[in-house]
């Protein structure tokens, strides 16, 4: 079978892109009796022929464009492509490169074995980027084909950043992977938008390892026309390691948004928080699975997580699934869950000042994902998500809310 | 006020007969009541008579269901206007617990409400400058204007919030819903004087209550005493002080086979 290699490609990488081919070939697709892949059929992440039509048929491009903040690069932050990182960074590449997001199952080992293109993003020690790092990610994938991709962040001791992942789908299928490193002492925030256009079907996978003393901040935004089957996993690795995840998912006409966080708690004194809201449309459909794991060693550890979901049709449908699964009893863990459609006092007091119906439901919707916009990691993308949100209210009921929340000059 | 009076001698409101109930439970048993502009009328009684669903099915909550009777509202069918159109039209409710909504301002949730109700915007300084003065007059914090709609809020936040409402939005009518409960003796004198502030400004006032007290400082014109879903007694501000002297048990018994008067 024939195999992507870049130009120049480092023995290391096709030794692991070998071994993911194997596995690729040989592990049976995840299992659906798993909360994991519950609320998805791997197969419709995957063309008709599954994980090995896959590799048969590499195609496709995976462009990145980024846009750095002035100043970043004096400071020494690279954000490279593959083939520039072979020469630079190809130490961190071997550390790092597949193993955080390593090829557990077949639809990881097939973006291992098969990415063609991404970004390798680098913040030096002790360096504060003075404003977001954005990455555009455009997937690009011929019928039969799935477009693969990767992005490795490293954030080395006592550096902070933020970086913006915004892929948008267009068409087709396509696998994006990103694998980040937060050192020692160091703070990042990471965001991620995505959408895909109707029929179109993205994976996607954010894996990190969150080090000693170090914070990271994981923002989504899921704005499926199509399916999305998101997850993000992140391994608190070092005592003193915070992580805050906040989710946003939208999911109207027939589209799909299926999310997964595992806030891996290794070591003692770890804190993590997960924040879900989810607004399904029409026949739209969201997924929320969430696990909060605590391993042994893991004490004096404290998560949360909560989850809702808010119903705006009879025909939607959402799913919130909190998980725990903890090995160490000194530890204080919190979940919650819910799903409702809209509140009717809630439309009748708006109404009785004035709002319309659906201005009423559209400010509703708006206050309800509040808790996570208001709290994404750029305006920027508070207001994408917003303005998304709106265009998706505004296709389902044709009025456009009053009463946006946020900033009001007053 | 927010649109014109029509003639001057029309009541604002004319209540024929009413019976209405939600989830199968008949509640009003044939209300009758003449509201002229400018009046207030009280609506005394005890939990559970009537007087919240009488306030609820004059605005429009979807729940309760209108089984016979009338209602005129400045001469118009007050029943054939949904939710919006009668807040549009003038008439207001203060509720006796208003809702909360996170995630929606205080500031872009007064906005919106009187950019509903007047049908146009104002400028946001124009909107900053009648807020701050409204909000001083009721001793509101400007802080609020961030903090999400009730969420979080005491008793009496809240219905101070509700009756800056009553003075932003100019109604022609409004029902107050035990806008006096839970309020300590100097909340309830903020509250009566933004009430007053408003009945000066010349809206009619129907005010729900269990309680002489706030009466004290909003002067009825006339006073209804609710019992079983309809009115059965009509008087003036002395029969407010007689019901805290005498209970509504007296009533009871005169109640039986006595129909229910009209406030002429």
């Amino acid at each position: 079978m024939d195999v992507f290699r870049f130009v120049d490609e480092p023995g290391f990488l096709a030794e692991r892109r070998l071994d993911a081919l194997k596995a690729a070939l040989e592990m049976p697709l995840p299992d659906r009796a798993m909360h994991r892949f519950r609320f998805t059929d791997p197969m419709a992440l995957l063309p008709s022929g599954g994980v090995s039509a896959a590799l048969a048929a590499q195609a496709g491009r995976w462009d990145v464009v980024p846009d750095l903040p002035p100043g970043a690069v004096e400071a020494g932050v690279m954000v490279l492509t593959f083939p520039e990182a072979f020469v630079r960074l190809q130490n961190l590449l071997a550390e790092y490169l597949g193993r955080l997001a390593a090829p557990d199952d077949a639809l990881l080992a097939l973006n291992l074995a098969s990415f063609r293109g991404g970004a390798v993003v680098l913040v030096p020690a002790g360096v504060r980027v003075p404003g977001p790092i954005t990455l555009r990610v455009q997937p690009e994938a011929p019928e039969g084909a799935v477009a693969c991709g990767r992005t490795l962040v490293i954030v080395q001791e006592g550096a902070q950043a933020t970086i913006l992942e915004e892929t948008d789908l267009e068409a087709g299928l396509a696998s994006s992977i990103t694998e980040v490193v937060v050192c020692q002492g160091a703070s990042l925030v990471h965001g991620r938008f995505e959408s895909s256009a109707r029929g179109a079907a993205l994976f996607s996978r954010v894996a990190y390892s969150v080090g000693r003393d170090a914070t990271l901040t994981h923002a989504h935004v899921l704005v499926p026309a199509g399916l999305i089957k998101a997850e993000a996993a992140p391994v608190l690795a070092g005592s003193g390691a915070r992580t805050e995840g906040l989710v946003l998912a939208m999911a109207g006409g027939r589209a799909r948004a299926d999310f997964r966080a595992v806030e891996d708690h290794a070591v003692q004194d770890t804190e993590s928080r997960v924040t879900y809201r989810s607004v399904a449309l029409g026949r739209g459909r969201t997924a929320f699975t969430g696990l909060l794991r605590i391993r042994e060693g893991a004490s004096r550890s404290v998560a949360y997580e909560e989850a809702r979901s808010l119903l705006l049709s009879g025909t939607a449908a959402a799913d919130v699934l909190p998980e725990l699964e903890i090995q160490n009893h000194d530890v204080r863990c919190t979940h919650g869950a819910a799903v409702a459609p809209i509140d009717e006092e809630s439309v009748f007091y708006l109404r009785s000042r004035g709002l319309s119906q659906d201005e009423a439901e559209a400010t509703l919707v708006e206050g309800f994902v509040e808790a996570v916009a208001s709290r994404l990691p750029t305006e920027s993308l508070a207001e994408r998500a917003r303005e998304t949100l709106r265009a998706q209210l505004v296709a389902a009921k044709g009025h456009p809310a009053v009463a946006a929340a946020g900033p009001v000059g007053v | 006020m927010s649109d014109n009076v029509m003639d001057a001698g029309a009541p604002i409101l004319e209540i024929r007969d009413l019976w209405a109930g939600t989830a199968g439970k008949t509640i009003l048993k044939g209300v009758n009541l003449v509201v002229n502009p400018g009046e207030v009328h009280a609506i005394m009684g005890r939990n559970g008579s009537g007087k919240s669903t009488l306030t609820n099915v004059l605005m429009g909550h979807p729940a309760y269901e209108v089984q016979k009777g009338e209602v005129l509202y400045r001469g118009r069918n007050l029943l054939d206007l949904d939710v919006t159109q009668r807040a549009r039209a003038g008439l207001f409710l203060a509720f006796q617990y208003p809702v909360a909504v996170p995630g929606v301002t205080v500031s872009s949730f007064l906005r919106a409400a009187v950019r509903a109700v007047k049908g146009k915007d104002v400028s946001a300084r124009e909107f900053r400058k009648t807020i701050q003065a409204a909000f001083k007059q009721l001793d509101i914090p400007d802080a609020f204007l961030s903090r999400y709609l009730n969420d979080g809020f005491s008793g009496g936040e809240k219905k101070r919030l509700e009756v800056l409402q009553l003075s932003l939005l100019e109604p022609s009518l409004a029902l107050l819903d035990e806008t006096d409960s839970g309020l300590d003796i100097d909340a309830l004198k903020t509250v009566s004087g933004g009430i007053v502030r408003a009945i000066e400004r010349g809206v009619s006032v129907i005010l729900v209550t269990h309680y002489q007290r706030i009466l004290q400082y909003v002067t009825p014109h006339v006073v209804h005493v609710f019992l079983d879903g309809r009115i059965v007694r009509t008087g003036g501000p002395e029969l407010a002080r007689e019901l805290e002297s005498r209970g509504y048990d007296w009533l009871d018994i005169e109640a039986g086979g006595v129909p229910a008067p009209s406030a002429a």
